[in-house]
């Protein structure tokens, strides 16, 4: 009989209605994300011992970093990703050995201009051997990131 | 005696149902298409181009960006024809996991295909139902890889990380889930008389056109040519699990559209397997920091979601390949569009474009 | 890893018909341009191997010559082929395979599209990826692309 097809589909939906919802209303909620989700980058500045490793590593010319000499020993003085041409695919983060550059939970990269896109991730004086214990920066600290 | 007139009507480049940005120009005599034009290329970024530049490893991203809605297949292609040119011996272990991500990935790709069908022909419902279990899918590879859509999973020798404790249970849910799913979209697309109207009989592929025109993958065993390189040619693992492929009859739209959702349903049951005789071990083998293979060239094809996908590399003996070209099926399936429109009315065209399951990042590369 | 995979009495046979024709170790078989047609049509035709399915068509940018690949596959027994044809660097053209091959049109057009080889003995050969105007073929490698960044 014509018509059969129909209501098997209405049937269908009807019973969708008494299930569990499957959205969430997002800014006030959200979903849990996975440990080895790719959001925005971190960097453990004090781990990091500007090899450039992971500069090289990646397809597309993201990461910038700036190094001084230091007692024969080579310094960070300034780490920066363009996150506008970045692919947010890991090897960067699969070429370090020292486990210095790693994705973090954040995913709300959204910039109103495009000049706050390049993520800061360290940027001044090298750090001087005594004060190596605080100059942890994370990304949300680094100047030029606030939206 | 009417007076009649060619109108030519332009079909995207902004068009939903083109899925992308495509351009079809279509002559008509009144509801009639005389011709389609296919107009390619508003995608083009030159990946072809862009993997000269870059190193082996780092091609691997650009490949997800070729058929975005398959990544991990993209992926395995590339990496097995790497490969194949440098005789690496993937483990066990890297070759399973391959299999499990690929048919999820085949499953995320055609339920895309069937949602957007079901939404081209005009029921909005079906495309919701399939979005929400794709959402699961890509949830278990944010497990496995951090990404959602754009996954770099696969590394030339094995894959980047190894699956997750917490991955194993919850694809055995979906898996569990999943065929009440598949006999949800039965009951609310294939069901649909009015789906069935717009679709059956209608734009009927002949076998041997098909294979002529080197249309593979569902369109192809849709017209009921077994061809699956899964099983004729198996490559990875395939030879080790038991599935059919399923044929369509007529290789009409509806047949092409059936096709999937049975296919989906032989993956479900080929990840099934893999779970099962999933062995421990390794998941990447002994590869050199710097991959320089040897200089030679090597033409490897898997089945993709959307037929044939094969990667022709050329090595120069560096670190760069020398040329690398995509065998992208979505293209050359579309090289038959305007053989398959003509004769048929103007709201057909969709029903066409839709059931041939096109994605434009892959036509245009 | 090889080209082809057929048996070598297929080989055999192929090389006796077209003694032009070179076959390398891993079985690829270099056809001189001028014999093409009448082999791919040969290939084709005969029944003892049936090359049904043209599955891929590229090409190459060596430094000394041009080189269009060709893929086929039968069907029947599941016999893969890999041809090529070197061309020489000036005005690169072969013979078109469209009149063998529906699927040669859209890559052939794409060959020529990206590396400029003209494709002799079809119609419409225009470009299909890039937009009519553009100047170069991106894929020779002394194309020097504008734009980008650094
Ligand atoms: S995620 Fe990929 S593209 Fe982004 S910085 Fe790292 S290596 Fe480069
Ligand atoms: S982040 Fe890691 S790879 Fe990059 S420079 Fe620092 S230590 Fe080297």
């Amino acid at each position: 009989m014509f018509g059969q097809g129909l209501l098997k589909g209405l049937q269908i939906t009807l019973q969708e209605l008494f299930t569990k919802k499957v959205t969430v209303q997002y800014p006030e909620e959200s979903l849990p994300l996975a440990p080895r989700f790719h959001g925005e980058f971190v960097l453990d500045v004090e781990q990091c011992i500007a090899c450039s490793l992971c500069a090289n590593a990646c397809p597309n010319k993201v990461i910038e970093i700036e190094t001084a000499k230091l007692d024969k020993k080579r310094v960070l003085t300034g780490y920066m990703m363009r996150l506008q041409y970045c692919l947010f695919c890991g090897l960067c983060v699969e070429a370090c050995n020292k486990g210095a550059i790693r994705f973090s939970q954040k995913f709300e990269m959204a910039k109103y201009f495009r000049d706050q896109i390049p993520l800061i991730l360290y940027k001044g004086e090298p750090p001087v051997q005594e004060e190596q214990g605080n100059t942890g920066i994370t990304a949300g600290e680094a100047e030029g990131t606030e939206v | 005696m009417l007076r009649t007139e060619e109108i030519t009507l332009n079909m995207g480049p902004q068009h939903p149902s083109t899925h992308g940005v495509f351009h079809v120009v279509l002559k008509m005599d009144h509801e009639v298409i005389t011709e389609a034009r296919p107009i390619c290329g508003y995608l083009h970024r030159g990946i072809e181009k862009l993997a000269e530049a870059r190193t082996y490893t780092q091609f691997i991203p650009y490949t997800d960006r070729l058929d975005y809605l398959a990544a991990m297949l993209n992926n395995t292609g590339y990496v097995q024809a790497v490969e194949k040119l440098m005789e690496i011996e993937v483990p066990e272990r890297a070759e399973y996991i391959r299999v499990i991500c690929c048919e999820l990935s085949r499953i995320a790709s055609h339920l895309i295909a069937v949602g957007t069908y079901s939404v081209d022909i005009g029921g909005i419902t079906g495309f919701m139902y399939c979005l929400r279990d794709r959402e699961r899918i890509m949830d278990l590879f944010e497990m496995v890889c951090g990404s959602r859509l754009t996954l770099s999973y696969m590394r030339i020798g094995g894959v980047a990380e190894d699956l997750p404790d917490e991955f194993i249970p919850a694809l055995c849910q979906f898996l569990d889930e999943m065929p009440s799913r598949l006999d949800e979209y039965d009951g609310l697309i294939t069901g649909n008389e009015i789906f069935q109207a717009r679709t059956k009989h209608v734009g009927l592929l002949d076998p041997g056109v098909a294979i002529n025109y080197g249309i593979s993958g569902p369109n192809l065993r849709a017209s009921g040519v077994f061809w699956d390189l899964r099983k004729n040619r198996p490559y990875s693992v395939y030879d080790r699990f038991d599935f059919e492929v399923p044929l369509g009859k007529r290789g009409d739209c509806f047949d092409r559209f059936t096709c999937r959702i049975k296919e989906m349903r032989q993956s479900l049951k080929i990840i099934r397997q893999a779970v099962e005789q999933l062995p421990e071990g390794p998941v990447m083998a002994k590869v050199p920091k710097v991959l320089k293979p040897p200089a030679g060239d090597v033409y490897h094809e898997i089945e993709g979601a959307k037929g044939i996908l094969g990667y022709y590399v050329v090595s120069d003996g560096s670190n760069k390949p020398y040329r690398i070209h995509v065998r992208r099926p979505s293209f050359i399936n579309l090289g038959f569009l305007n053989e398959l429109c003509k004769g048929w009315k103007i709201a057909d065209v969709v029903a066409i474009l839709g059931s041939l399951d096109i994605v434009l990042g892959e036509v245009d590369c | 890893m090889p080209g082809s995979s057929i048996p070598s009495t297929v080989i055999d046979g192929l090389k006796d018909k077209f003694p032009a024709i070179e076959v390398s170790e891993n079985l690829t078989i270099t056809v001189p341009e001028a014999e093409l047609l009448s082999f791919m049509r040969e290939l084709r035709d005969n029944p003892d191997y049936d090359f049904n399915f043209l599955t891929n068509l590229t090409a190459v940018d060596y430094p000394d010559n041009f080189t269009v690949i060709y893929n086929l596959v039968s069907f029947k027994y599941g016999y893969t082929l890999m041809a090529k044809v070197n061309l020489g660097k000036d005005e690169p053209a072969v013979s078109s395979l469209t009149s063998l091959w529906g699927s040669a049109d859209w890559q052939e057009r794409e060959v020529y599209d990206l590396f400029g080889i003209i494709f002799t003995g079809r119609h419409n050969l225009t470009r299909i990826l890039l937009e009519d105007g553009f100047a170069g073929y991106p894929l020779r490698k002394d194309f020097q692309w504008v734009g980008g960044r650094e």
